[in-house]
């Protein structure tokens, strides 16, 4: 036990005892990129001036994100001594009401609210544990996104926060540490699923100093909004796996590279490290052990590439985030040819859990290969857009489910996983686990965890001229064939949504997608094809209309819906 | 959206000068330099290209070099408004092509062009993460979800207003 950590701890207790004597209403409001597009930050402050104006006392305050993307912005209420209610969602029209009704005359207006947390209802507001959303759902790594002030270090300590990481400073050696993640099976979580274990293994047998840590979260791929959320909503969980990893692989030096577009991930992460370095949790001897380590942030530009390890470290270096080739592994030669480990920051998010729980428990989730939980990027034509998360291996079709199903009442037509890099998955593989092992068997990707949903209205070649479009605008143009490959890509698919499909085309998309992906030196060119030859292959006969026929069978392509014949016409 | 900034004003050179003495002692600090100019510029200007790359031990290509490769950084002064249409599977089928369209009636220009008074410009951005909102849009450095052609035809009468 460090003197330090005690002190903590010791304060955590007291700030929590006080709160539960607070005499006062608290009001949290969910604050993140996403609630804030829907107008979080007008309730928040239309709240605050509510309660002035009213003559109201109440603590009012930030947490992050609960995934719940559909009912935001979300507010919740937990009178002294009483239960705390989820409201969403309440838009600034809504919110005279809630104070009058809710805050001030104590009715629970269960109209507008979507569960009670814990595990005992309020009102006919049914517990957390029955609300439809969550009941599908394991949460561990999100457990604490939107319930916590994400820089309150009290709630966060109160909580079991940094014992993790306590115990890791002052009873594991950095071997037995790796050990245990080794054993717990845990993979990465950005998209190439290395195991973690083995990747620290080799960060710490390298030899050279300074050694570099980067916990990567650039997330610039379409379709997914994990890690900011995780930034955003428990910045001080994600810096622990950050710290305990630097330990682990006895590291000097640390980077967090945040996408430049993740404005308030960007705002919490910056406070939370300023918070960390005041308290002694960041520095020099952390937690009043021996081990010393530094963080620095480093926001990126908005380049999809940059996500690349390679790429993310030229940037680091201040230069073009290009690939570049990986004759020597990243472990030994990194940033500024220095040892450097990097791992994605839900997997950070991971390493607390498991060193807290034990690998066995790791272990215990998922499937035979893909162990743990995995948080879910759902959008699209689906009722209950948002962020969850679920054991490895949950089927498609049970996402769907927690997610409401379709959102238009259409029929489902396919799902693109893993944002630009995979095939899509079609209806007749809507049991399909979502783990790394049974997504291959179909030749689709888990990857970091996007999931976009589709209707029968998504036109499949329309879809991925706009994918591998992203891919031409992003590609980082240093190999010719991910450069040029992707322009003829664009060309082909533009042409067919344009009917100017060609005999021959879909020979040459069948040419082309195997030839990137031998010879492109990174990850992102290879898989830049497989979207769109995978639904080439799955949607034969679509494509084949757009090319034969000058027909589009769902109806989206402008140019083609004229040839649609009309219902009874012959 | 006014920068705070202006390379016009005569004493731009010592803001950039203070910028890079605050990264002194940081290694690779050019994205830092350049998007603390996006901050308080708006845009990175040619002359502050060359007089950043002088301050931080470089050539001016290797600035120009990440200034131009990044889409967030851009070297000639944006409209008074640019209106960043999200790029994402999501927003693409859950209303951005009407969006699209609604917008470039209203101003009469396309995506990647801006208005002939440099009042409102449409760009295209990667995908703004905020998918379970679609369609998503950026206006102003905020992002905006759930947007209808409503609200796109308030902000473009409320900035015309404005700047009138």
């Amino acid at each position: 036990m460090t003197a330090q950590y005690d002190a903590l701890v010791a304060q955590a207790k007291a700030a929590l005892e006080a709160d539960t004597a607070r005499q006062v209403p608290r009001i949290s409001v969910g604050i993140s990129g996403c609630s804030n597009s829907v107008g979080a930050e007008r309730t928040l402050s239309a709240i605050r001036e509510g309660l002035a104006r009213r003559n109201v006392a109440a603590i009012v305050e930030e947490v992050g994100c609960r995934g719940i993307c559909y009912a935001e912005p979300l507010v919740d209420i937990e009178q002294p001594g009483g239960p705390r209610v989820v409201y969403g969602p309440i838009s600034v029209d809504r919110v005279a009401e809630l104070i009058d009704s809710v805050v001030v005359g104590r009715d629970p207006h269960s109209e507008w609210a979507l569960f009670v947390v814990g595990d005992q209802g309020y009102a006919g507001i049914p517990p957390e544990t029955e609300f439809a959303y969550y009941r599908g759902q394991t949460r561990f790594v999100m457990a604490d996104c939107g319930v916590h002030d994400p820089l309150s270090l009290e709630q966060f300590v109160a909580d079991g926060g940094f014992s993790a990481l306590h115990k890791v400073l002052t009873t594991l050696k950095p071997e037995e540490v790796i050990a245990e993640v080794k054993a717990s099976g845990l993979t990465g979580r950005g998209g190439a699923a290395f195991p973690t274990g083995r990747k620290w293994e080799s960060a710490l047998a390298a030899k050279g100093h300074p050694k570099y840590l980067i916990d990567n979260g650039e997330e610039g791929e379409p379709a997914i909004y994990k890690d900011r959320r995780l930034y955003e909503g428990n910045p001080f969980q994600v810096i622990e796996g950050v710290l305990i990893n630097a330990y682990a692989i006895q590291a000097d030096e640390g980077y967090m590279y945040i996408g430049g577009e993740h404005k308030v991930a960007i705002e919490r992460v910056e406070k939370a490290l300023a918070i960390l370095r005041e308290r002694g949790i960041l520095g020099k001897n952390i937690l009043g052990s021996d081990f010393s380590f530094n963080i620095q942030v480093r926001v990126g530009g908005g380049s999809y590439a940059a996500g690349e390890s390679s790429a993310m470290m030229s940037s680091i270096e201040g230069r073009r985030a290009m690939p570049r080739p990986k004759l020597v592994r990243s472990t030994e030669r990194g940033v500024w040819a220095m040892p450097t480990c990097m791992n994605n920051v839900e997997t950070h998010a991971n390493v607390p859990l498991i060193i807290n729980n034990g690998a066995a428990w790791f272990q215990s989730l998922g499937t035979p290969k893909s162990k743990g939980t995995k948080l879910f990027a759902v959008s699209g034509h689906i009722k209950r857009p948002g962020l969850i998360e679920v054991p490895m291996g949950t089927t498609l079709q049970t996402i769907i489910d927690i997610c409401g199903g379709m959102s238009t009442g259409r029929p489902f037509k396919a799902a693109q996983p893993a944002g630009v890099s995979s095939a899509p998955i079609a209806a007749n593989n809507l049991n399909v686990e979502m783990a790394l092992e049974t997504l291959e068997s179909i030749g689709a990707l888990l990857g970091s965890g996007g999931l976009v949903i589709f209707d029968d209205t998504v036109c499949m070649v329309d879809m991925n001229n706009y994918l591998v479009n992203f891919n031409e605008l992003e590609s980082c143009s240093r190999c010719i064939t991910c450069r040029v490959g992707t322009m003829r890509l664009t060309d082909i698919l533009t042409r067919m949504c344009n009917g100017k499909g060609r005999a021959g085309d879909l020979e040459a998309l069948a040419w082309l997608g195997p030839l990137m992906e031998q010879t492109t030196l990174c990850g992102l060119g290879q898989a830049a094809p497989v979207p769109a030859v995978g639904a080439m292959n799955i949607f034969r006969e679509e494509f084949e209309a757009h090319i034969h026929d000058k027909r589009c069978p769902a109806g989206f392509c402008e140019a083609l819906v004229e040839k649609r014949v009309p219902v009874g016409v012959s | 959206m006014h920068a705070k900034l202006s390379y016009e004003d005569p004493g731009w050179e010592n803001e950039v000068r203070k910028i890079c003495a605050e990264v002194e002692n940081v290694d690779g600090a050019s994205m830092l330099v350049l998007h603390r100019l996006m901050q308080d510029f708006g845009y990175i200007s040619e002359p502050a290209t060359h007089l950043a790359a002088e301050l931080l031990h470089l050539t001016p290509p290797q600035i120009f070099a990440v200034a131009t490769y990044y889409h967030e950084f851009r070297t000639e002064k944006p409209a008074e408004t640019t209106l960043m249409l999200c790029r994402g599977p999501a927003c693409r089928v859950g209303g951005m092509v009407a969006l699209r369209k609604a917008m470039e009636k209203v101003l009469g220009i396309t995506v990647g062009e801006r208005t002939a008074d440099d009042k409102f410009a449409i760009e295209s951005s990667g995908c703004l993460g905020i998918c379970p909102h679609a369609p998503a849009m950026q206006i102003d450095h905020d992002l905006a979800g759930r947007v209808t052609t409503e609200d796109v035809e308030h902000w473009i009468a409320e900035r015309s207003g404005v700047h009138a």
